[in-house]
């Protein structure tokens, strides 16, 4: 995955106005702040690395992987990926709470684009990683948020993707349930899968990735070696 | 191993065609996904499309039947079917405008967002097509006249949910950007009903005002989708013709409108 000068830059109206007469009514009067979100990234992902992404808030993490994703598409630049891409999504987005647990793993996987042939094949294995039980059979509104989840993570972690996007910051079910994360990332890993992780957990990331990334006002200030990268940040922060 | 390079895109209209012909399993999953949560916990079933139609039908018939006796014979079977297709018209475009406008799926994962249109629309085609066995069965119970007409149903419902999912993905375009067309579509519907010969049989308008009935585009596809259930009549070759070039031109027109600021949906938070 090549990113070659990747810029996002939103423009943030002063005096929001979404109605259509505001819109006409004050088109002339309207200023803008300009917000750069990432300024000019340049940056490649080799296959199979693991890479980290460290920050303060605001710094382009969730942005930059919004890119990848193709969620968002830059204002300016050029991404070429070699590979599928899937993404650990936030928690509730494409789960509906009249249906089953099983029904919005179908429907979580649909979104991914895992056909319903794989789904077939995986269900048994999503529901055993998921370990909810009989509730994997309940509506989703019967569930407990730690529940829903493991529910989500269960589905993603059973897509078959070339390139994993994770989105530390949404947390994840108890110490037992990321244990087995952990060791399903490591199942992945040895597989070459390529990973792109956003997390606020320094450490964790200092101990598994391969490159640190460290983001600051929409640039890399850092990128290299783990050790480095997050003792500059650590230094960073005292200072 | 797929290939992505953001320099070297097709035009957007055919990027999204080929990623939705890639997404077959997502949009058989919103279908399913759709008539679940519709039928989740009702014992009724797909007859709740059939109940907002019926209760129009009981009280324009009170309201209509002898009006309209001599323009409109057995006015309740004349008026059904053209509820039945508004009906489609209005909850299609009403649904797919909300949830386009009112999802965040796609600010996470990257799917084509014409998926949630063209899902709603088969939602409500087959919604329509199983409201239609009632309706045959009621009509053949009164002795109305049915026949090999019928026939020409399929090809009109057809071309009727092309000019609907074009009439969608216009409207999601305009409620995308700004939040008060949705509401403002609930106002105009009902009053959009009377401009085609929904309630009224055509032939009461005066002729001076004939040619404005063809302005509401969903009075052609409403005459041709009765024909076969009030008159056992099939429509003539030029209302098909001219239903699929309105309908091909509205579905290009809201295809491009919607997939050319689909890139700029998500700098909208």
């Amino acid at each position: 995955m090549r990113l070659d000068e990747i810029s996002v830059r939103y423009r943030i109206a002063l005096d929001p106005h979404v109605t259509l007469k505001e819109s006409i009514v004050r088109a002339r009067r309207r200023k803008f702040v300009e917000h750069v979100a990432l300024d000019e990234l340049t940056l490649a992902v080799a296959r199979g690395e693991m890479l980290g992404v460290i920050g303060r808030n605001g710094a382009g993490k969730t942005t930059l992987l919004n890119v990848m994703a193709r969620v968002l598409q830059p204002t300016s630049g050029r991404l070429r990926i070699r590979g599928s891409v899937s993404s650990i999504i936030d928690l509730l987005s494409g789960f509906h709470p009249e249906l089953s647990g099983r029904e919005n793993a179908y429907l979580r996987g649909a979104f991914l684009g895992v056909s319903r042939a794989r789904m077939h094949e995986r269900i048994d294995a999503i529901a055993a990683f998921a370990d909810i039980g009989q509730f994997f059979d309940a509506p989703l509104r019967t569930y407990s948020a730690g529940m829903i989840v493991r529910l989500a993570f269960a589905v993603t972690a059973g897509v078959d993707a070339d390139i994993l996007l994770i989105d530390e910051a949404l947390g994840v079910g108890d110490a037992e349930f990321q244990v087995k994360c952990a060791a399903r990332m490591a199942e992945h890993r040895a597989r070459g899968v390529t990973f792109v992780v956003v997390s606020h957990d320094v450490g964790r990331l200092q101990a598994s990735c391969d490159r640190i990334l460290w983001l600051d006002h929409g640039r890399i200030r850092a990128l290299g070696d783990p050790h480095e990268v997050v003792a500059q940040y650590a230094a960073a922060q005292h200072a | 191993m797929i290939e992505y390079d953001s320099a070297a895109r097709p035009p957007r209209a055919l990027e999204e065609l080929r990623e939705l012909r890639a997404h077959a399993s997502l949009l058989r999953a919103l279908v399913s996904r759709n008539i679940k949560v519709r039928y989740k916990r009702s014992a009724f079933g797909f007859l709740w499309t059939m109940v907002s139609p019926t209760l129009m039908l009981i009280a324009v018939s009170l309201a209509f039947t002898r009006a309209f006796a001599a323009s409109a014979p057995g006015y309740p079977a004349y008026v059904f079917p053209g509820l039945l297709l508004w009906n489609f018209f209005a909850q299609t475009t009403t649904m797919s405008g909300e949830e386009m406008a009112g999802s965040d799926v796609w600010k996470r994962v990257r799917f084509p967002k014409t998926a949630l249109a063209v899902s709603t629309l088969l939602t409500n085609v087959i919604n329509l097509t199983l409201a239609l066995v009632p309706l045959i069965i009621i009509l053949a119970v009164a002795h109305r006249p049915l026949g090999v007409a019928l026939l020409s149903l399929p090809l009109t419902i057809v071309l009727t949910a092309l000019f609907v999912l074009g009439a969608s993905l216009i409207l999601a375009t305009g409620a995308l950007y700004f939040a008060d067309v949705m509401p403002a579509w609930a106002m105009l519907l009902p009053a959009l009903m009377f401009t085609a010969p929904v309630v009224y049989p055509a032939s009461i308008v005066p002729p001076s005002l004939k040619p404005w009935l063809q302005l509401n585009p969903m009075t052609l596809y409403i005459e041709a989708f009765r024909a076969p259930l009030y008159t056992n009549t099939i429509p003539d070759a030029r209302s098909f013709a001219l239903m699929l070039a309105i309908a091909l031109l509205t579905l290009a027109l809201g295809w491009l409108l919607f997939t050319r600021s689909a890139d700029d949906i998500a700098y909208r938070a």
